[in-house]
C-alpha cells in the first residue's frame, strides 16, 4: 500500500472577494487512493476541490494564499503550464455536461486536443475509455449519436470516460451521483472501486454514507476548516474531533 | 504511466512556450478587431460631434432645439429644430398607437391560440414581413396610401402625419410581434397551469397571468419598435409632406410634418462643408443620437425594474407602489380612451362620437352582469381581428406591387441597363450594384464583428469597461441609418476624398450592420453553457482550443443567421448609400470600388418621386428589390430553424 | 457527427449558392452593356429649331481635342432636376457614338450639383439657377455655360376650373394669404372644399431659389408647403391632388397637369411656352447652366460641345425646352 502523497496543500486560503471561503487548508492526498472530502453544504469542499486543477481562475475576484503541490511542483508557480495541469489532473462535474457532439467525438476531443491525430489511434482511446467507464457495452453500436441522447447515468459515465482519455492521474469528482436515481449511482460508486487500482481519485459528497463505502480517506470540512483527516474508518468508527462525530451521527448538516 | 499517458506528454518544455505563444498571437487577433470595432464607434461619435459643435456654438444651443423655425436656406437662415423634433415624436407616437395593439394581439394568438399548422405559416410570413424595405414601403404609401387618405377623409393631400404613422406603425409591427411572442411563449408553463387549475378562463389567465409575466420582454419589444420609428427615414420622406411645422392643433393627424430623419435626408446632398448648414445637419444628427440614447437607457431601466418585481426580494422601495399603480392604469385607460376618440372624431362624421360614446355608457353598465366565457369570447374576437388585420396588411402591400411588377419583368428588364431616364429598359447595372455593395459590406463587417464578439465575451471579463462597450454598441445599433449616411458622406466621401463611390458605400453599410452582427454573434456565444466551457479546459484544451471546437459550433447558426439579416437589412436600406456610393445612370458597371454604382433601393426613390411617367418600371424594381431582400431573409429564417431543430434533440 | 458535418454542408452550400449567382449575375453584366443604347438617328435638325453659338453670360466653349480614346472614360455629372432630362438624353445619344464614353448622371437639386462640382466629386454640375456671389467667391474657378432657357410654369390641377393667375395672386398664395380657391375669380374645384394644397421644392432646388426670388420677391413662403425633391415629384404631387399648385419646368408640363397662363402688367396673358419664353416676353425665364471647374475639357468639354451643337439643342427643343439662339 503506497502512502506517498501526489498532491498535497500547506496552509491554503482563499477568498472570494471578502469572504475566507478556506482557512489554512493544509491536506495530503495519498497516491492511487481514494480521497472523499464531505461536510455540510457551503463548507468549502468544492471550492478546496477546484483548487487542485486551477479551475477557481476562472471565477473573478478570487485571492489564494499558500502552496499546493503536485509531485513537487507548486502548481501556482508563475510558468506553471495550468493547461498541462489539468491533463495530469482531470475533473467529473456534478451535472454532466457532454459536448453537444457525438458520443465518438465527445471521448476523442481530449486526446486531439493533445494531439494524437491518427484514427487507428483514436478508435482504441475511445474503445479503452468507454471499457474503463463501464460504458462500452452499452454504446458500442452508436457512437456516432449525439451524446446528449444518453440518459443521465450514461451522460456521467461518458464524461468520466472522456476525462479518461486524456490519461490523467487524478480524477477529481464533484459530487457525480448527486444528479443520478440510485441505480446509476451504484454504477457508479463500482466504477470509482476500480479505477482507484490506476488513478488517485478525490471525490466530494454530501452523501456520507457514499463516503464510507467508497473511499479509503476521508477529510471533513466545516466552514472553511478542514477539521479532521483520516482513514476513513477511523473517521466513521472513532472520530477524534466532536464536531465530526456530530456531523457524522446526524446531529447537524 | 499508461499508454494513454504516451500519447499525451508532449505538452511540457519548447511545445509548452509554442502553443502560449500561439494562445498568446490569437488572442492579440481578437483583441485587435474588438479594438478596431470600438475604435470605429468612438470615432463616428467623435466625427459627429466634431462637426455639429459649431452650430450650438454659433446659434446657441436652446436656440437650435426650441427655435420654431427651420429655413436653412432662407434669405435670413433659420436652424429652429423643435418643429423637427416633435415631429419625429408624433410620428413615432401615432405609429405605436397603431402598432402596439395590433402586435399585442397579434402576439397573443400566434403564441397562444393558433393551433401549431397556422403557427408554422404564420411566424416565418411575420417575420418576412420585416424584410420589405422601407423604400418599398414608401413606395406603397406615395402610391396607394396617401390617395386612399386623400379620398376617405376628404381633405386635399394624403401626404399627412396620419400618413406616415401608419406606415411606420406597420413597420414596427414584425420586430414588436416576433420579440413579444417570444416573451409570451417563454413564460414558464406552470403559471398557466397553476391558473387554469383554480378554473380561471383562458382569457383570463392569458390577460392577468401571462401577459403580465412576459411584460418585461413585451416592453423590450415595445422600444425596439419605438428605435425603429425614430431612426426611419425613407418612407418618411415620402409620404409625411415634409413641411417643417407643428401640427395646428397639435392633435391634427392630417397635417402634414417633417422628421428630424426626414430633414437629413433632403437636405444632405446640398450643403457645402464647413457651412453652418451643413454644421446644422450635424447637429441634428447628434439629437437624433441622444434620443436613440435616451430610448436605450430608458429601456435598460424599465427592463431591470420589471425583472426586480418578478423577483421576491427588492432592494428598495418600488417605484410604483399599489397607489401609483392604480393611478397609472387609470391614466393609461383615460388617456386610451381619449386617443380613441380624438382617432374616431377625424375619421368619422360626427355621430361616431355619439356612438362611441354611448356604447361606452352601455358597456360601463352590463360589465359587470357578463359572464367571464362572453368576455372571453369577444377578447378573442379582438385578438383574432388583430391577426387577421396584420396577414391583411401584408397581403394588400405584397399583391399591390407582385400584380402591378411583374408585368414589367422581363429578360430585358432583368439584363439591360436603363433607358429614357428609367421609364425604358432594365434594372441591371441596379441589381449588380446592390450585390456588390452588400458583398462588399458583409466582408468588411462579419470579419471584424465576430472577432470583437468573441473577444468581449470569451477573453474579457464582466466590468465596468465592458459594460461601456456594449452601451456603445447598443447606441450604434440603434442609431438610425440615415446618420451613418451622413458620417459615410462626410468622412469618407469628403474628408478622405474618396468621392462618390462604392467603396465608401461598402464601408457605411458595413458601420450599419457591424452593431448588429456584434450583437447576434455575443448572444449566440453566451447561450453556449458556461459548464461545456469548465468541461473543456478541465480536459486541459487551450482557451482557443476551447472557443474553436466547443463554444463555436453551436454558435454557429445565430452567428449565420444575424450575418444573413445584416445582408438582407443593406440590400434594402437607401438612406446610407444616397449620397456615399449611387448614382441614378450608369451605361458601364463600375471596374473599381472608386467609382458610384447605380443600386436598386435608390433606382426605386427616383423613379418613384422623380420621374413621372415610368409607372411599369417602378413596379418592376419594387418587385425584383423585394424578392432580393426576402430571398436573404428566407434563408436566414430556413438555416435557423434548421439548426434549432437539431438542437432541440 | 454525421448529422452536424450534413448540417455544416448545407449552410455552406446555402451561402456559396447566393454568393455564385450573385457572381454569375455580375459576370454576365459586361456581355449586356455594350449593345443595349439604342442609336437614336442624329439627322440634322430642320426647322425652326435655334443655331448653336452660346450668349451672353457664357464663357466660350473652347473645342476640347476629341482623342481617339482606345479605354474608356468616365465623367460625372450632378445637380438639377430641371437640366437633368437634356443631359440625359443627350448622353444616351453621345454614348451611342463614342462607344468608350461613359457619363454618369444623378439629380438631386442645383444646390447638390454646386456643393458637388465645389467638392470636385463630379466633373460637370447641373444648375437651374444662377451660382450667387458667395459661391463664386468660395469657388472662384467655376466656369458658367448656358446651354439652354426655360421657363417655370405654374400648374393646377386639370380639375380645377381656374383660367389664368396673376404674379400677385401666386406670391400671396405661396405667401399662404390666399388659403381658399374660390377668393380668385373664376377658380373653383369641384368636389372638393377649395382649399388650396401649395406644392414646392426642397431647399436644394435652383427652380425654388429662381421662383423664391423673383414671384415671392425673395421672401419665405408658408411653412405649410409640400416640399417635393424634384420636378417630376411636384408633377406627380399635382397630377392626383385636385386642389394643388405647384411650378415646374416647361419641358415637365404634360397633359396630366394645366399650366397657366400668366396676367401680366395688367394686360397680356401670357402662356408659358417655348416662344414666350424665348422672346422674353413669359416672365419666369430663366437659363439653365452647366458648369465645371476650369475651362470644359475632356470628354467634358467634348460632351458640353455636343449639347451647344445642332444635335445637341435638338434634344433641348425635343425635351420641352428653350435652345439658346444668337
Amino acid at each position: 500500500m503506497s502512502d506517498t502523497p501526489i498532491i498535497s496543500a500547506h496552509n491554503l486560503n482563499l477568498w472570494y472577494n471578502d469572504t475566507h471561503a478556506l482557512q489554512s487548508i493544509s491536506i495530503a492526498i495519498r497516491e492511487k487512493r481514494v480521497t472523499a472530502l464531505i461536510g455540510p453544504s457551503g463548507c468549502g469542499k468544492s471550492t478546496l476541490l477546484r483548487c487542485f486543477n486551477r479551475l477557481n481562475d476562472l471565477i473573478d475576484h478570487v485571492k489564494i494564499t499558500g502552496e499546493i503541490t503536485f509531485g513537487d511542483v507548486n502548481i501556482h508557480a508563475p510558468g506553471t503550464d495550468v493547461v498541462h495541469l489539468r491533463k495530469r489532473i482531470g475533473m467529473v462535474f456534478q451535472k454532466p455536461n457532454p459536448f453537444p457532439k457525438s458520443i465518438y467525438d465527445n471521448i476523442a476531443y481530449g486526446p486531439r486536443v493533445h494531439g494524437v491525430k491518427e484514427k487507428k489511434d483514436l478508435d482504441r482511446i475511445v474503445e479503452k475509455s468507454l471499457r474503463d467507464a463501464a460504458l462500452w457495452e452499452e454504446v458500442r453500436d452508436r457512437l456516432a449519436d449525439s451524446a446528449l441522447g444518453l440518459s443521465g447515468g450514461q451522460q456521467q459515465r461518458l464524461c468520466i470516460a472522456r476525462t479518461l482519455a486524456v490519461g490523467p492521474e487524478v480524477i477529481l469528482m464533484d459530487e457525480p451521483c448527486s444528479a443520478l436515481d440510485p441505480i446509476a449511482t451504484a454504477k457508479i460508486e463500482n466504477l470509482i472501486e476500480i479505477l482507484k487500482k490506476n488513478y488517485t481519485v478525490i471525490i466530494v459528497t454530501h452523501n456520507m454514507q457514499q463516503a464510507a463505502r467508497v473511499s479509503d480517506y476521508t477529510g471533513f470540512m466545516y466552514l472553511g476548516k478542514l477539521v479532521e483527516f483520516g482513514e476513513t474508518r477511523q473517521i466513521f468508527e472513532h472520530p477524534s474531533e466532536t464536531l465530526t462525530e456530530n456531523y457524522i451521527t446526524g446531529r447537524f448538516g | 504511466m499508461n499508454f494513454l499517458q504516451r500519447f499525451t506528454t508532449g505538452t511540457s518544455g519548447n511545445t509548452a512556450r509554442s502553443s502560449l505563444l500561439k494562445e498568446k498571437s490569437i488572442k492579440t487577433v481578437f483583441f485587435c478587431t474588438a479594438f478596431f470595432a470600438i475604435v470605429v464607434i468612438i470615432f463616428i461619435l467623435f466625427f459627429l460631434f466634431l462637426d455639429g459643435y459649431p452650430v450650438f456654438e454659433q446659434v446657441g444651443i436652446a436656440n437650435f432645439l426650441f427655435g420654431t423655425s427651420w429655413t436653412p436656406t432662407a434669405v435670413v437662415p433659420a436652424y429652429g429644430i423643435f418643429p423637427l423634433i416633435v415631429g419625429t415624436l408624433l410620428v413615432t407616437l401615432g405609429a405605436m398607437v397603431i402598432a402596439v395593439p395590433l402586435s399585442l394581439g397579434c402576439a397573443i394568438y400566434v403564441s397562444e391560440l393558433a393551433s401549431p399548422r397556422v403557427k408554422k405559416i404564420l411566424k416565418p410570413a411575420i417575420e418576412l414581413l420585416a424584410g420589405i424595405p422601407s423604400v418599398v414601403y414608401g413606395f406603397f404609401g406615395l402610391i396607394v396610401l396617401t390617395n386612399f387618405i386623400r379620398i376617405s377623409c376628404d381633405i386635399p393631400t394624403g401626404e399627412t402625419w396620419l400618413a406616415a404613422s401608419i406606415l411606420l406603425g406597420v413597420m414596427a409591427l414584425p420586430t414588436i410581434i416576433s420579440v413579444s411572442e417570444d416573451a409570451i411563449s417563454s413564460v414558464p408553463r406552470e403559471f398557466k397551469e397553476g391558473s387554469l387549475a383554480i378554473g380561471a378562463t383562458r382569457w383570463q389567465t392569458i390577460s392577468k397571468v401571462i401577459v403580465p409575466a412576459a411584460l418585461s420582454g413585451i416592453a423590450a419589444a415595445i422600444i425596439l419598435g419605438i428605435g425603429r420609428a425614430v431612426g426611419e427615414t425613407m418612407a418618411v420622406m415620402m409620404v409625411a409632406g415634409n413641411a417643417a411645422i407643428i401640427p395646428n392643433p397639435i392633435w391634427n393627424v392630417l397635417s402634414p410634418i417633417r422628421t428630424l430623419t426626414g430633414t437629413l435626408g433632403i437636405e444632405m446632398g446640398e450643403v457645402s462643408v464647413g457651412s453652418l448648414h451643413y454644421n446644422a445637419l450635424f447637429g441634428v444628427a447628434i439629437v437624433l443620437l441622444v434620443i436613440t440614447l435616451i430610448i436605450n437607457l430608458s429601456a435598460v431601466a424599465i427592463l431591470r425594474h420589471l425583472r426586480e418585481r418578478g423577483t421576491t426580494r427588492q432592494k428598495r422601495t418600488p417605484l410604483l407602489t399599489p397607489e401609483r399603480k392604480e393611478s397609472l392604469k387609470r391614466f393609461a385607460e383615460v388617456s386610451g380612451i381619449s386617443v380613441l376618440m380624438i382617432f374616431i372624431l377625424v375619421a368619422t362624421p360626427w355621430w361616431g362620437v355619439i356612438v362611441f360614446l354611448l356604447a361606452g355608457v352601455v358597456w360601463y353598465y352590463i360589465r359587470e352582469q357578463i359572464s367571464q366565457k362572453l368576455i372571453e369570447k369577444l377578447a378573442f374576437a379582438l385578438i383574432i381581428s388583430a391577426a387577421v388585420i396584420v396577414i391583411a396588411i401584408l397581403v394588400i402591400i405584397l399583391q399591390d406591387i407582385v400584380i402591378n411588377g411583374l408585368p414589367a419583368i422581363s429578360w430585358e428588364f432583368l439584363t439591360q441597363p436603363p433607358r429614357d431616364l428609367g421609364r425604358a429598359g432594365g434594372i441591371f447595372p441596379a441589381i449588380v450594384g446592390t450585390l456588390y455593395l452588400v458583398i462588399g459590406a458583409i466582408m468588411i463587417a462579419l470579419p471584424i464583428g465576430v472577432g470583437a464578439a468573441i473577444y468581449l465575451v470569451e477573453y474579457t471579463r464582466e466590468g465596468r469597461i465592458t459594460r461601456l462597450i456594449r452601451t456603445g454598441v447598443d447606441l450604434l445599433n440603434g442609431t438610425p441609418s440615415i446618420v451613418f449616411g451622413l458620417f459615410g458622406f462626410a468622412f469618407i466621401v469628403l474628408f478622405l476624398g474618396t468621392g462618390v463611390s462604392l467603396i465608401a458605400g461598402q464601408i457605411t453599410l458595413a458601420l450599419m450592420v457591424l452593431p448588429t452582427i456584434i450583437r447576434t454573434t455575443e448572444e449566440s456565444l453566451k447561450n453556449v453553457p458556461q459548464a461545456l466551457r469548465e468541461g473543456s479546459l478541465a480536459l486541459g484544451a487551450t482557451k482557443w482550443q476551447t472557443i474553436r471546437m466547443v463554444v463555436l459550433p453551436p454558435a454557429v447558426p445565430g452567428i449565420v443567421t444575424g450575418a444573413i439579416l445584416s445582408i438582407g437589412r443593406a440590400a434594402g436600406e437607401t438612406a446610407p448609400i444616397m449620397f456615399t456610393a449611387v448614382i441614378f445612370s450608369s451605361r458601364f458597371l463600375p471596374d473599381s470600388v472608386f467609382q458610384p454604382v447605380m443600386a436598386l433601393p435608390y433606382h426605386l426613390f427616383i423613379l418613384a418621386t422623380n420621374i413621372p411617367g415610368s409607372s411599369t418600371n417602378k413596379y418592376g424594381t419594387a418587385l425584383v428589390l423585394l424578392i432580393l431582400v426576402i430571398g436573404f431573409y428566407s434563408v436566414a429564417i430556413v438555416v435557423r430553424n434548421h439548426f434549432q431543430n437539431k438542437i432541440r434533440v | 457527427m454525421k448529422t452536424q458535418k450534413r448540417s455544416f454542408i448545407f449552410l455552406t452550400l446555402s451561402l456559396a449558392a447566393l454568393l455564385i449567382v450573385s457572381m454569375l449575375v455580375a459576370g454576365c453584366l459586361d456581355s449586356g452593356t455594350k449593345t443595349t443604347v439604342t442609336p437614336v438617328p442624329t439627322t440634322a435638325s430642320v426647322g425652326a429649331v435655334a443655331t448653336t453659338q452660346a450668349t451672353a453670360p457664357a464663357v466660350p466653349v473652347t473645342t476640347a481635342a476629341p482623342a481617339a480614346p482606345v479605354q474608356k472614360q468616365t465623367i460625372r455629372i450632378s445637380g438639377s432636376t430641371t437640366v437633368l432630362p437634356i443631359v440625359q438624353k443627350a448622353a444616351d445619344q453621345y454614348m451611342a457614338v463614342h462607344p468608350e464614353a461613359d457619363i454618369q448622371i444623378s439629380g438631386g437639386g442645383s444646390g447638390v450639383g454646386i456643393q458637388a462640382i465645389g467638392a470636385k466629386t463630379v466633373d460637370i454640375g447641373m444648375t437651374s439657377r444662377e451660382v450667387t456671389k458667395d459661391e463664386m467667391a468660395k469657388y472662384p474657378r467655376f466656369v458658367v455655360t448656358t446651354i439652354a432657357q426655360d421657363g417655370i410654369a405654374v400648374v393646377v390641377n386639370p380639375k380645377n376650373t381656374i383660367q389664368y393667375i396673376t404674379l400677385d395672386q401666386i406670391k400671396n398664395i405661396y405667401l399662404g394669404k390666399i388659403t381658399k380657391w374660390t377668393e380668385i375669380n373664376g377658380a373653383e374645384v369641384p368636389g372638393t372644399n377649395n382649399q388650396i394644397v401649395i406644392v414646392g421644392r426642397d431647399s436644394a432646388s435652383g427652380t425654388r431659389s429662381y421662383f423664391d426670388e423673383t414671384v415671392l420677391a425673395k421672401a419665405t413662403p408658408t411653412n405649410t408647403m409640400l416640399e417635393k425633391n424634384s420636378n417630376g415629384a411636384v408633377l406627380q404631387t399635382i397630377a392626383q391632388t385636385p386642389g394643388a399648385i405647384g411650378y415646374v419646368s416647361i419641358g415637365f408640363v404634360s397633359n396630366d397637369v394645366k399650366a397657366l397662363p400668366i396676367w401680366y402688367n395688367a394686360q397680356k396673358i401670357i402662356a408659358p411656352g417655348i416662344n414666350t419664353v424665348k422672346d422674353k416676353t413669359y416672365p419666369v425665364s430663366r437659363d439653365l447652366y452647366v458648369i465645371t471647374n476650369g475651362q470644359p475639357a475632356g470628354l467634358a468639354g467634348d460632351f458640353i460641345k455636343y449639347i451647344l451643337s445642332p444635335d445637341g439643342q435638338k434634344i433641348v427643343a425635343d425635351e420641352g425646352y428653350v435652345t439658346i439662339s444668337t
